[in-house]
């Protein structure tokens, strides 16, 4: 018997002006129409949605490091326009450089957020945890927040950013974050795993890659602002994040944890993109300095991290 | 009109070291007069470069010589009835900078050229140094983030140490070092940052003996745009030397006429061994390009020459306005009022 599954899809939308509001708005809109048109959308009544940002520093949309709160308040109020939905949680936890209170407030989101009732910002590390048997690569359990790993809906919004140590950010390493533990540095040793156990403990139904300010060169907060003008959209974290990774001028074959998500089997490279065409908004994304990544290369390497010494080293080198 | 005949007002030292051998190689400008007060020493010069016709008094030269453009070099204080008088000719104007020394006789300028259609260029020229050109594309292009703070600073020797002008009017300005240096850094950083000055405040000194003439200025200013920056103009320094930083919240640039730098995110000990070898490679480049002994004008000359013949010829605009040439004096003159009363000042803007 052949078993027919569904094809993966990506969405891909440009606006000409990366400060225009009205023009993101209406791209992102538009997006969402589409993926619900195609059924892509598929969110039970009385809902309760977790949208999880990117918001990994203290540090703007417009640096290129954290996703925009508009591009997230229209999300939402679209959201709230197409169902009928109990409540929104925007959900980020605490990070080795994060607080996410003051991510929160500094970041604008506090005051883009505080008019909606049925919305609430929430910091999954301080959140109620539950216990997750993963037997996953690098965990063999986890404790999670409860209200992210039981919500009705899970949106990845991740953004479209290098990274000196997994090459790329956008969705798998975005749901990375969520984990609630704050001194996340010490998984960096181990990142392609420990990115697919965060993936396998709650994989996002929808997923968003605000492109809108990218960031290129010493990502994921060092790098260069990149005025792109991009939103991508896709159901699958494994998918959007391949077609971004293209947009990035990259090869998603060299993107160890993109191809050890594939293996464990947590989304799918086959899909169809509508919107912009991927040949049309492909760019050359300036990479991380090959001096750095030699240093990175040492830094991940399991041998060299039992040396203490190194290790202090290396972090007070590479603090992300 | 394929080629356009011009006149230069004042032979001093801007027009016979930069303009004139620049107008010199273009095919489609013939300079064909000159004016100069000391006839004897324009007439020598204006043989050594082919000028037909010296005269001693610039209204002589705009009503007789058949003019399409002149090229105001006089003094700065002298600008603004030079200009006004070639407009009133009908004649295209380039005016050293700055366009005089008021900002209501700036605007009265700009309007008549207007008016008449006529091209107003203002020779701020090291604001079209290639860094200062790539700074202000850098920071209109988003990639330094949201723009917080910028500096500027241009000091050098003064008249008479670091250059001989030809008479002692740069001394008969109480404001000194203002008008001569600070044109060109506000200028710079307005272009940088495409963002209007909006309000200063500002000290001075006068370290001049015997002179009423502020030789150092420094001073903070806001922009529309909410930016915080500061500037510092001088005279009397061992060296020349400028430079601006503009700093975001996504990155910064640091830009003189040497280098450009960008910087994003952290700056820890390997990105500074990384600069100490880009730097020593920058000095041995220095000195090779010192071994040339190239004693041609700066390209900036050519840049803002050729922007302008090509204006008058093709009806567009100079690289440098008459509005921008207006902006820049609103701002000086807002740190003059800043410097005598000692108080925060709001740029009084014309347009």
């Amino acid at each position: 018997m052949i078993v027919m599954t569904e094809k993966n899809i990506v969405g891909i939308a440009k606006v000409k002006h990366p400060q225009n509001k009205p023009e993101i708005k209406s791209a992102l809109y538009n997006l969402l129409a589409q993926m619900k048109t195609r059924n892509k959308i598929k969110i039970t009544p009385k809902a309760n949605i977790m949208v999880k940002p990117n918001i990994c520093l203290v540090k703007g949309y417009e640096t290129g490091a954290t996703v925009d709160p508009f591009v997230v308040k229209c999300l939402v109020d679209w959201l709230l326009q197409n169902y009928d939905i109990e409540t929104i949680t925007i959900g980020e936890a605490d990070a080795t450089e994060l607080n996410v209170e003051v991510a929160f407030k500094v970041l604008g989101w506090e005051d883009t957020f505080n008019q909606y009732p049925n919305v609430k910002l929430l910091n999954l590390t301080k959140d109620e945890y539950i216990d997750i048997d993963l037997n996953g690569l690098y965990f063999k359990n986890l404790k999670m927040s409860r209200s992210y790993i039981k919500s009705d809906f899970l949106i990845s919004v991740g953004k479209l950013k290098t990274h000196t140590m997994t090459g790329i950010t956008c969705n798998l390493k975005n749901l990375y974050g969520a984990n609630p533990i704050k001194n996340k540095a010490q998984y960096h040793p181990y990142l392609d795993d420990v990115i697919c156990d965060l993936n396998k403990a709650r994989l996002p139904d929808l997923c968003l890659v605000d492109g809108i300010i990218a960031m290129e060169g010493a990502g994921p907060v060092s790098g260069a602002p990149n005025p792109l003008g991009l939103l991508i959209i896709g159901t699958d974290a494994i998918a959007t994040d391949h077609a971004c990774t293209r947009i990035m001028g990259f090869n998603p074959n060299k993107i160890s944890h993109l191809t050890l998500a594939v293996k464990q089997k947590l989304g799918s490279i086959d899909y169809e993109v509508f919107g912009e065409r991927i040949e049309d908004v492909r760019t050359k994304f300036e990479f991380v300095p090959s001096w750095q990544k030699i240093i990175t290369g040492i830094y991940r390497n399991k041998i060299i991290n039992r040396i203490p010494l190194w290790k202090k080293l290396l972090v007070r080198i590479f603090r992300t | 009109m394929d080629k356009i005949s011009v006149g230069i007002v004042g032979l001093g030292a801007i027009a016979k070291n930069m303009h004139v051998p620049v107008l010199s190689t273009f095919e489609n400008a013939e300079l064909k007069a000159a004016t100069e007060v000391d006839v004897k020493r324009g007439r020598e010069f204006a043989k050594k470069w082919n000028i037909v016709e010296v005269y001693d008094d610039y209204n002589k030269m705009y009503e007789n010589a058949n003019l399409d453009a002149v090229f105001v070099c006089l003094p700065s204080f002298l600008h603004f009835d030079a200009v006004k008088s070639a407009l009133e000719h009908d004649l295209h104007v380039f005016c050293e900078k700055p366009m005089g020394l008021k900002s209501d006789d700036a605007y009265e300028l700009v309007k008549m050229a207007k008016k008449r259609n006529l091209v107003l260029a203002v020779g701020y020229n090291r604001r079209l140094e290639k860094n200062y050109e790539e700074a202000a594309e850098i920071a209109k292009s988003l990639r330094l983030g949201n723009i917080l703070q910028a500096h500027g600073i241009l000091v050098n020797p003064g008249p008479y140490a670091g250059w001989i002008p030809s008479s002692d009017w740069f001394f008969k300005d109480k404001y000194g070092v203002l008008y001569d240096s600070g044109p060109h850094l506000i200028s710079i950083m307005m272009h940088i940052l495409s963002d209007p000055i909006t309000e200063v405040s500002a000290r001075g000194i006068s370290t001049m003996h015997g002179l009423n003439v502020f030789d150092n200025i420094a001073g903070v200013f806001n922009t529309e745009n909410g930016v915080v920056g500061t500037f510092n103009v001088g005279w009397k320094m061992a060296s020349n030397y400028d430079s601006i930083q503009v700093h975001g919240t996504g990155g910064s640039v640091f830009a003189n006429p040497l280098e450009v730098e960008v910087r994003h995110g952290s700056y820890g000990s390997l990105e500074r061994v990384a600069d100490h070898i880009k730097l020593a490679k920058k000095i041995v480049g220095a000195q090779v390009g010192r071994m040339s002994g190239d004693k041609r004008p700066s390209e900036t000359y050519f840049r803002e020459d050729r922007g302008f013949v090509d204006a008058v010829l093709n009806g567009g605009e100079p690289l440098v306005s008459g509005e921008e040439g207006l902006r820049v004096l609103e701002v000086l003159e807002a740190i003059k009022g800043s410097v005598d009363g000692g108080k925060v000042v709001e740029v009084r803007r014309h347009l």
